[in-house]
């Protein structure tokens, strides 16, 4: 009875301590790309082979993985915490959003709606026109003239500018 | 020889020509602040200007603009803890912390003046010793270079501020993220899973701008939305604690300030200069590699990481140092010591001076106008970094919110430009997203690049070098400057040791 | 606000910049928009300059813009299969040596046939060199030959990728001549050149421009090219040819269309740019650059292309995987 509470909370504690799971992470990636190393069809050559540095980086992190497990590891001290999952993905995701809008709508079309949406949540007190819509068209306006007449970049060809 | 010295300074001084370099300067500057795009990006933009305008100006312009964005980076780098340029990655570990402190001032003008001191020292050096330098660079083949990325690799020790097992896993995990690709010596291509993008391998601008400049934005951008959502009063309390209260008064930069960090700064010169000899190696190891080295030569080690201005004042010194070295083989030999330096070597080349050991004797007034030139470019940026600094300063009050996605859009579409490739942009967002899971964890990113840059070149001088000794793993022994490296390497082991022995018996 | 009539008009703005865009098909070559030449190498090499030679008179005879646009993502192969992807209009051209083009083809899978490229106008060539110190006991190709016989892998070349332009005739020259070497890769002629000059290895394989600048101040001495006639930067170094030995491999460096750009445009971009390359402007362009101008049409740029994929075949054939 006492036991299988202790073991419960064990459990909770041993899941929440970041450091285990992430070297246990380490160690299942670094043994799943081992067995890439392995089945690669990659040429030996003369000398040593082209397997030899990504098994010992591989060989290295599973060591080091497995060091920080056995280790005491820290459970407190969450760093950024203000990072969660979900606004991790919400920010990758409009990246790739904005990215295609840029490659779909154009450079400046697509900069603009990426600031604009950004902008409109982030500072939606201080009225619309003033606080997002002006921001975005300018600072629009410098990335495209940056882009488009500095760099001239190669964009496949887009429906707007 | 008196009819040459006035040729010289005519066309060095020439008004176009101070134009042309004046503009190069600020060109860098800006273009390295903003991160994802670089120097070397501007530089080739720019080389159609070279069949232009006179060969002085032109030369002019592309060496303002390898100078400044030399410093550029470092402006982004401390004001928003974003790196603008791969080679100011080192500089965010103080000189981020330094503005939160509450002396982004006195951080910037550090960077500013180490910058210039390791700028003009390694211009000197290949202005007058370019080519016994080059010689003993020639030094290095594959088994010294093996011998000296051991040695850069055991300063992953240098570098971990908290575990050191953390510090080898991410080191390792740069050195297998080297290895996608083709192999550097029979061109397999390895651990593409089919992906015919990672045929070439991870490109390290876009892993650095993403582990680096991303995680950061993210952070940011984690913050912001967090404030807004909290109270008022805890979010007033939150922003004032972060920024302390910034008293331009006490940030200002002093003779004292530049003496006290002086040793950071010989230190980071020649680190630079030497690694920036050596074709291949590159600003960024330079940078770290100094931060490092400053590090344990300093009296107060326990303080970088925290905001101490010999922390920026070592890796801008190695970064900017690299500027001028890198031009030495190229100088010497016609061999370019980095990727900008060929791009140096090709602005050369389309005005018909061919670099190599005949380069000086043929065109000695174009040389040595460019010599001039060089010199007083890093004058000319010091002039004017001086004006833009506070202007970018005031650039980076500007609140989070409009900030972060600006900077991130750029970032973004300086990585697509840099190489016109989609899949950079993949790479700049996949490794944000490995970033911030490691600085999440408490795992330093320092030594994750450094395993990425270090590991490619140290398994080609290591296959190298036993296709050359037949297969004898004796072969890497048989060279004293080798030998040299590997004694370091004992040697920082041995301090390692007795030093955590130490604090280990303190603690008892 | 948003209203409904700021969304009605931001509509009507949008279709109409829409169906501007779409005109711009109608007009004819090469007046649309403007070119692109892809070089799937890095900015400030020699495919990119060369390439800029030509581009830059080309734009005043075709009366167009023409950017040149490096990508040399995934090894070059970024940038060949971007243009595979353009429409086959002939505003987008690639300009490489055969490396990533042929070689990769046959090592690896890659996306596309050789047939589905019609080669134009060649701009260049470079020749592959072999070069040893000044001071080498070796003073020619059969001091080389001989000492390699004597004893077998003594003797290390270094040269530039694997499988690369200064590789491959080094290995075509061993099946000639009987002679095994130990091959050292390094990342480029720069670093041969290094080895070489620091003693390292005993023979550098690259081209001409590298070892230029050294052989003038005497330190280096090119022992051959691998061309039909001597290079006229070398005039002292024999061919293989003459020598005896059938070593005859240099790169083009040639413009290419996609298959199923039509033929009248495949003939304007021919004639333009034949003109161009015969220009004053790119003689002087080039001969500050010291590049030797090869102005090839057709006729001859398709032979030569089919020529370097057969002897590249043999070759490759031998190379053990």
């Amino acid at each position: 009875m006492e036991t299988a509470k202790s073991n419960e909370r064990n459990t909770i504690s041993f899941l929440r301590n970041s450091s285990k799971v992430v070297s246990l992470l380490l160690m299942a990636a670094a043994a799943f790309f081992f067995s890439f190393t392995v089945t690669g069809k990659w040429s030996a050559g003369a000398g040593i082979g082209a397997r030899l540095f990504p098994q010992l980086s591989l060989i290295l992190i599973f060591l080091s993985g497995a060091a920080i497990f056995s280790g005491r590891g820290e459970t407190g001290n969450k760093k950024h915490s203000e990072v969660t999952p979900l606004r991790a993905i919400s920010f990758m995701g409009l990246a790739v959003l904005y990215f295609f809008g840029v490659l779909r709508l154009g450079l400046a079309v697509g900069t603009f709606l990426y600031l604009t949406a950004i902008f409109f949540y982030f500072g939606r007190d201080g009225g619309m026109i003033r606080k997002v819509l002006i921001p975005a068209f300018g600072i629009t306006l410098f990335i495209w003239a940056l882009f488009t007449y500095f760099a001239q970049i190669v964009l496949p060809p887009a429906l707007l500018f | 020889m008196d009819g040459l010295f006035m040729q010289v300074l005519e066309g060095a001084f020439a008004l176009p020509v101070v134009l042309y370099t004046t503009v190069g300067v600020f060109l860098g500057i800006t273009v390295g602040a903003i991160p994802g795009l670089s120097g070397d990006m501007a530089i080739a933009l720019l080389l159609p200007l070279i069949y232009k305008v006179s060969p002085a100006a032109a030369l002019g312009m592309l060496m303002g603009i390898y100078k400044g964005s030399m410093f550029g980076g470092s402006i982004s780098a401390i004001s928003f803890g974003v790196p603008g340029t791969a080679a100011a990655a080192a500089t965010v570990e103080d000189g981020y912390p330094a503005k939160l402190k509450g002396y982004p001032m006195q951080a910037m003008l550090t960077a500013l003046y180490s910058s210039v001191t390791g700028d003009l020292l390694s211009t000197l050096l290949l202005v007058f010793v370019a080519v016994p330098m080059a010689k003993v660079a020639l030094h290095f083949g594959p088994v010294e270079f093996f011998a000296l990325y051991v040695f850069a690799l055991m300063m992953i020790s240098l570098l971990v501020v908290g575990e050191m097992k953390k510090g080898i896993a991410a080191a390792a995990i740069g050195l297998f993220i080297g290895t996608i690709g083709m192999d550097p010596m029979m061109g397999s291509v390895r651990l593409s899973f089919g992906i015919s993008s990672l045929r070439g391998g991870i490109p390290l601008i876009p892993l650095l701008v993403g582990v680096f400049a991303v995680s950061e934005l993210m952070i940011q951008f984690g913050r912001e939305c967090a404030s807004r959502s909290a109270k008022k009063v805890a979010e007033d309390a939150k922003k004032a604690e972060d920024l302390g209260i910034y008293d331009p008064a006490k940030d200002r930069m002093s003779l004292k300030i530049y003496r006290s960090t002086f040793k950071a700064t010989l230190i980071g010169s020649g680190m630079g200069t030497f690694i920036g000899a050596l074709p291949g190696a590159g600003s960024s190891l330079a940078a770290f590699m100094s931060y490092g080295l400053a590090r344990k030569m300093s009296r107060k080690p326990e303080e970088f990481g925290t905001g101490t201005l010999e922390g920026v004042a070592a890796p801008e010194a190695g970064n900017s140092a690299t500027a001028g070295a890198s031009l030495i083989p190229l100088f010497a030999f016609g061999i370019p010591g980095s990727a900008t330096a060929a791009l140096f070597g090709a602005a050369l080349i389309m005005q018909g001076i061919n670099p190599g050991p005949m380069m000086i004797e043929e065109n000695k007034v174009i040389i040595y106008t460019l010599f001039v030139i060089i010199i007083y470019a890093t004058f000319i940026n010091l002039v004017l970094s001086h004006g833009l600094i506070p202007l970018y300063a005031k650039l980076a009050q500007i609140k989070a919110c409009y900030l972060v996605p600006t900077v991130f859009a750029l970032a973004l579409l300086g990585t697509f430009a840099s190489r016109n490739s989609l899949f950079d942009v993949w790479v700049l967002l996949a490794a944000g997203v490995l970033g911030i899971y490691l600085r999440k964890n408490d795992f330093p990113l320092g030594p994750l690049v450094l395993g990425f840059i270090v590991g490619p070149g140290a398994e080609k001088a290591l296959r190298q070098a036993l296709l050359m000794g037949r297969g004898e793993w004796m072969f890497l022994l048989k060279s004293p400057i080798a030998l040299g490296f590997y004694g370091l390497c004992i040697l920082s082991l041995l301090l390692i040791h007795f030093s955590v022995k130490k604090k280990l018996v303190e603690e008892d | 606000m948003l209203t409904k009539r700021t969304i009605l008009l931001g509509a009507a703005v949008m279709l109409a910049v829409l169906s501007f865009g779409t005109l711009a098909f109608a007009t004819e070559f090469p007046k649309a928009k403007q070119i692109r030449m892809v070089v799937p190498y890095g900015a400030g090499g020699g495919v990119d300059i060369s390439t800029r030679i030509l581009a830059t008179p080309a734009q005043d005879i075709l009366g167009q813009r023409i950017d040149v646009v490096c990508m040399p993502g995934a090894g070059g192969q970024e940038g060949i299969n971007f243009v595979l992807q353009q429409p086959k209009d002939g505003y987008t051209l690639l300009v490489t040596d055969y490396g990533p083009l042929v070689t990769t083809a046959l090592t690896e899978e890659v996306t596309y046939d050789l047939s589905d490229w019609v080669p134009l106008v060649q701009i260049t060539e470079v020749v592959p060199t072999f070069f040893v110190l000044a001071e080498s006991p070796l003073k020619n190709v059969d001091d080389w030959v001989k000492a390699a016989k004597e004893k077998p892998e003594s003797l290390t070349v270094a040269h530039g990728r694997h499988l690369s332009v200064p590789h491959l005739p080094l290995i075509l020259f061993e099946k000639t001549a009987g002679i095994k070497n130990t091959h050292v890769p390094t990342s480029g002629g720069s670093e041969a050149l290094a080895f070489v000059l620091g003693k390292k290895v005993d023979i550098g394989a690259s081209v001409p421009s590298t070892i230029a600048s050294t052989v003038k101040a005497g330190t280096m001495h090119p022992l051959a090219v691998c061309s039909l006639e001597r290079v006229a930067t070398l005039p002292d170094t024999p061919t293989m040819k003459e020598l005896g030995y059938d070593v005859v491999l240099p790169a083009w460096y040639t413009v290419f269309a996609p298959k199923g750009v039509p033929e009248e445009t495949l003939k304007i971009l021919e004639e333009k740019f034949i003109e161009a390359l015969k220009s004053e402007g790119a003689k002087e362009m080039a001969g500050k650059s010291n590049v030797l101008l090869t102005p090839y049409g057709r006729d001859k740029t398709v032979g030569l292309y089919e020529g370097t994929i057969s002897s590249l075949k043999t070759i490759l054939a031998d190379v053990k995987k």
